[in-house]
């Protein structure tokens, strides 16, 4: 490390920060495994037209049911689809969804936990009461409603996920602003006149962050299932489409034939949402001031 | 308690309110006429004009509301499309999710709980390892699949267990385990996957307590410390994660009961949407709805009693 | 024959940065009926070295030495044996009455469970003596109490609640670990009226362990100076503070507030790291008395007056080297 390094980073206690952060996070394996599977997933949605070997609806009626092959790494489904294509066209939606839907939630439960948190008083009892009646429709009937009401799409099952996972971020955003009001510097800024909106954009938001990071990477996962439930029952992702649980669903009536059928997206699933999981430990291990390494 | 309880009733009052009113606009803002939307498919103009009648649907919003909720109060939820009374459908079939539910809450907690004491009281060692390893695939895995999959292996290729169908307890009660095993087995995953580690970290926090150290001192034996000082503190952190859990238990009830051809509450629901139903669909949400706002305060109660603190000189809690 | 009598107990931890030398070589001996203060600086060691003797501390620690206890080898027995002597024999009251007491149980319930685990005594039986036992620590409506929780008690009340499920089966020896440091002075005057009124009335042997020389001048018979994990002057509780010999306890008392005492003095420097058996005087970076031979060799013990130990190369009562 350089004079200048080191300097620098003497000044910068941020910079400081995040090398000492970067540090502790690669002396997790699992964590480096989950956030390179997770990636791989990621650039396999970006990227399926170009890397899958057929197109998700390419049929080929003279391998019907085909176990893995030279031209089908993983065989092919009933109407001849090449498995292996299908399943990285449906990381596409998988990660769509899981992400955009966490992205909603945060958009929207943000803002409201933090209202909620540092005002306190009737607007945070009025908010309790609304993350509660929220929380009283289990997020299937709610997906379940919006389907009906919108039609059943891609983008209604991220909406309705989006909805479902921001009560618990409204928890969890309402319960840091509510201690870090308490913290110092908060209250020195507000005891120096500073407005409202600016506590909370450059002191509060920003200390929040670590927590929001922690429960967006284990928002993903449960939308990323979220998503293959609703596409299975038939609420989300309408075939052609490929989703995994489009596939699982298909592969419901071929269960004695083929039962490899059923076992590649749900082990996908598996898998992309494992990666995230163990990112999110890490994650969380990494930020969290008690632990040692 | 009664302060803490009473609050929490009222709570819960206005949000079964506030949830109805909720569900009451929801089919209102469905595409169509109402009317037809609640059950006229038939397009009979006498049908249509009754269900016109009783459900006001030429008065004002607000109206309609009281006309219907007060009808819903005294157990008249209407008639769905087959003209069958929604109300004694959803008695029928709530029984059977619920027991579901019960089996599954078992399943999972006896051994989210017991993983996690062990991972705790192992820490560092390999069962704490493989324990929380599992917990994590556990908490990855999509249980719809899982399902599929304990299909294909135990009732398919070993034929252990039936793949789908219901039979009642009292007609044949070693049928109806054998029919609700699995089913019990993948909707309790879930839960047992975060219970263990919910129970693991509380099991820690108590175990490097100093009740715990006086505990040892006072000579008591481990089994003793860990089984009465150290895990009854951790029972209130493991009550609050299934109040909080139940909400996804739902959830997977439906997928569950779907994949399993259970007829339950749950499969109800999706009939519901699929046949475009919404008269079921207004009953069933708004039942679905005020219970998990009751067993909530039942899970409330629950933790008032644990905790010394909320049962006795009923102080707030944080 | 004494009632406990240990010899060379060391105890060292494995930490992840490296071991820590707790204690080192800590002798000593505590009859029947004696009060024997223990006082040295948090981090000295002297909480540890006791817990030591009953396998209290975790996994790892390594604890080595001799500690004889009424015919018993306790470092030796196994852990069947040192169960039965917890709580029953020797009992320990710790320094957080407010987190040492579990919070889920009534008190009754916690204090008449080492009645029921020692004495086998049957539910009602244990409740009388419970009782019996919070009036004996003077608590008010002992009655009512049993049944109450410890967060509904005073912290004086529950350090009180503390002493008497310590002293539920009447044991030999009471090791009280920083007992008033967390309550309120005129609270601590209380707590320290009940030690005297124990061992007068029950001929309880009591070790005191605190660090502050006040509360051991009031209650104690002998008093031992540890720091940095040895022990380094012994003596009759007058004689030490007549005649103070080591430089760290003329410190100590130096640091206790008189009225009209003038500024108090402070003792310059920080206690140690305990990653290294010393080679030198442990004290020798603070000790206005350091010279060569301190700063080359570890002092040993050597009785100066009939009863009264210290470990120094220049030992004496005046602030500069004698």
């Amino acid at each position: 490390m350089g004079f200048v390094d080191a300097t620098s980073s003497m000044i910068n206690p941020r910079a400081r920060r995040r090398r000492l952060l970067r540090k502790r996070f690669l002396r997790r394996p699992l964590a480096i495994v989950g956030l390179v599977v997770a990636l791989t997933f990621i650039v396999c949605a970006i990227f399926a037209p170009v890397i899958a070997p057929y197109s998700a609806s390419a049929t080929d009626f003279n391998a019907l049911l085909a176990h893995s092959s030279r031209h089908h790494l993983l065989g092919t489904d009933e109407l001849g689809r090449d498995v292996l294509s299908r399943i990285l066209w449906g990381a596409r939606a998988s990660i769509e969804a899981g992400v955009f839907s966490t992205l909603l939630a945060m958009a929207v439960a943000v803002p409201i936990g933090i209202i909620a948190g540092y005002y306190r008083g009737w607007i945070d009892a009025v908010i309790a009461r609304l993350t509660d009646v929220l929380l009283a429709f289990p997020f299937l009937i709610v997906a379940v409603g919006l389907a009906a009401i919108l039609g059943p799409s891609l983008t209604n099952a991220t909406i309705a996920l989006g909805i479902g996972a921001a009560p618990a971020l409204i928890r969890v955003a309402r319960g840091e602003a509510l201690a870090l009001r308490e913290e110092d510097y908060v209250r020195a800024a507000v005891a120096n006149g500073a407005s409202d909106a600016r506590i909370l954009v450059r002191h509060v938001l920003p200390n929040m962050l670590s927590t929001l990071i922690v429960q967006a990477t284990v928002a993903i996962p449960a939308a990323i299932i979220g998503e293959a439930v609703l596409s299975f029952l038939g609420l989300g992702v309408q075939p052609p489409t490929p989703s995994w649980g489009v596939m699982l669903a298909d592969a419901q009536s071929y269960l004695s034939q083929a039962p490899r059928l059923a076992v590649y997206p749900g082990v996908a699933i598996f898998i992309c949402s494992l990666s995230f999981n163990l990112l999110g430990d890490g994650l969380r291990d990494v930020l969290d001031p008690r632990t040692t390494r | 308690m009664g302060g803490f309880l009473l609050r929490k009733a009222g709570a819960a009052l206005i949000v079964v309110f506030l949830s109805s009113i909720v569900v009451f606009i929801g089919i209102r803002a469905l595409p169509g006429d109402p009317a037809v939307a609640l059950g006229a498919e038939n397009r009979d103009p006498a049908v249509m004009a009754a269900i016109r009648q009783s459900y006001g649907l030429d008065k004002p919003l607000p109206v309609q509301y009281v006309k219907w909720i007060s009808k819903a109060l005294r157990g008249d939820l209407g008639l769905d499309a087959r003209q069958l009374p929604v109300g004694h459908t959803i008695i029928t079939r709530l029984p059977i999710t619920l027991e579901l539910a019960f089996l599954a809450i078992l399943v999972g907690t006896v051994i989210g709980v017991l993983a996690g004491v062990i991972a705790a009281v192992r820490r560092g060692k390999p069962s704490d390892h493989a324990a929380t390893a599992t917990a994590l695939v556990g908490l990855s895995v999509p249980h719809f699949w899982l399902g599929l999959m304990m299909i294909i292996a135990f009732a398919v290729d070993l034929h252990w267990l039936p793949a789908s169908g219901y039979v009642s307890f009292r007609a044949h009660p070693i049928g109806n385990l054998e029919h609700l095993l699995m089913p019990a087995l993948v909707l309790g995953t879930g839960l047992s996957a975060v219970l263990m580690r919910q129970t693991r970290s509380a099991m820690l926090n108590s175990l490097s307590a100093d009740y715990v150290r006086t505990a040892r001192a006072k000579g008591l034996s481990e089994g003793v410390v860990i089984g009465k000082h150290a895990l009854r503190n951790s029972l209130i952190t493991v009550t609050t994660v299934i109040g909080l859990q139940l909400g996804a238990l739902i959830s997977g009830a439906v997928i569950t009961e779907q994949i399993f051809v259970i007829p339950g509450f749950g499969r109800l629901t999706l009939d519901a949407v699929n046949e475009r139903d919404y008269t079921l669909l207004q009953g069933v949400v708004l039942v679905a709805a005020a219970g998990y706002v009751v067993v909530n305060l039942l899970v409330d109660v629950a933790y008032s009693l644990l905790n010394p603190r909320i049962r006795v000189s009923g102080a707030a809690e944080r | 024959m004494s009632l406990l009598d240990v010899e060379g107990l060391s105890v060292r931890f494995d930490t992840d940065d490296g071991p820590v030398h707790a204690v080192d070589q800590l002798s000593f001996t505590l009859a029947d009926g004696e009060v024997l203060g223990v006082v040295g600086e948090s981090g000295c060691g002297k909480s540890v070295s006791f817990m030591s003797l009953l396998r209290l501390l975790p996994e790892t620690a390594s604890v080595s030495g001799v500690a004889r206890f009424d015919g018993v080898e306790l470092l030796a027995s196994s852990n069947a044996r040192l169960r039965a002597i917890r709580g029953r024999r020797i009992a320990f009251v710790f320094q957080e009455p407010m987190t040492s007491l579990n919070p889920a149980f009534k008190v009754g319930n916690q204090i008449a469970e080492v009645l029921r685990r020692h004495l086998g005594l049957s539910r009602a039986d244990a409740r009388l003596r419970t009782i019996e036992l919070l009036d004996l620590v003077r608590i008010s409506s002992p009655e009512r109490r049993v049944d109450e929780y410890p967060h509904q008690l005073s912290g004086g009340m529950r350090q009180r609640v503390m002493i008497a499920m310590a002293l539920a089966c009447d044991p030999k020896i009471l090791i009280a670990d920083e007992p008033t440091t967390a309550l309120d002075v005129t609270i601590q005057a209380g707590i320290l009226d009940l030690m005297r009124d124990i061992r007068e009335r029950l001929g309880t042997a009591i070790v005191l362990i605190t660090h502050n020389l006040g509360v051991v001048a009031d209650v104690a018979d002998r008093v031992l100076v540890m720091y940095a994990g040895r022990k380094v002057e012994e003596a009759p509780v007058h004689d030490l503070f007549a005649r103070p010999q080591h430089p760290y306890t003329v410190g100590l008392l130096g640091a206790v507030p008189r009225p009209g005492s003038g500024r108090l003095q402070e003792i310059p420097g920080r206690v140690p790291s305990l990653a290294e058996l010393p080679t030198a005087c442990a004290f020798a970076p603070r000790c206005p008395r350091a010279d060569q031979l301190s700063r080359s060799q570890v002092p040993e013990l050597r009785e100066i007056e009939p009863s009264h130990l210290v470990a120094c190369f220049h030992p004496g009562p005046d602030a500069e080297a004698t």
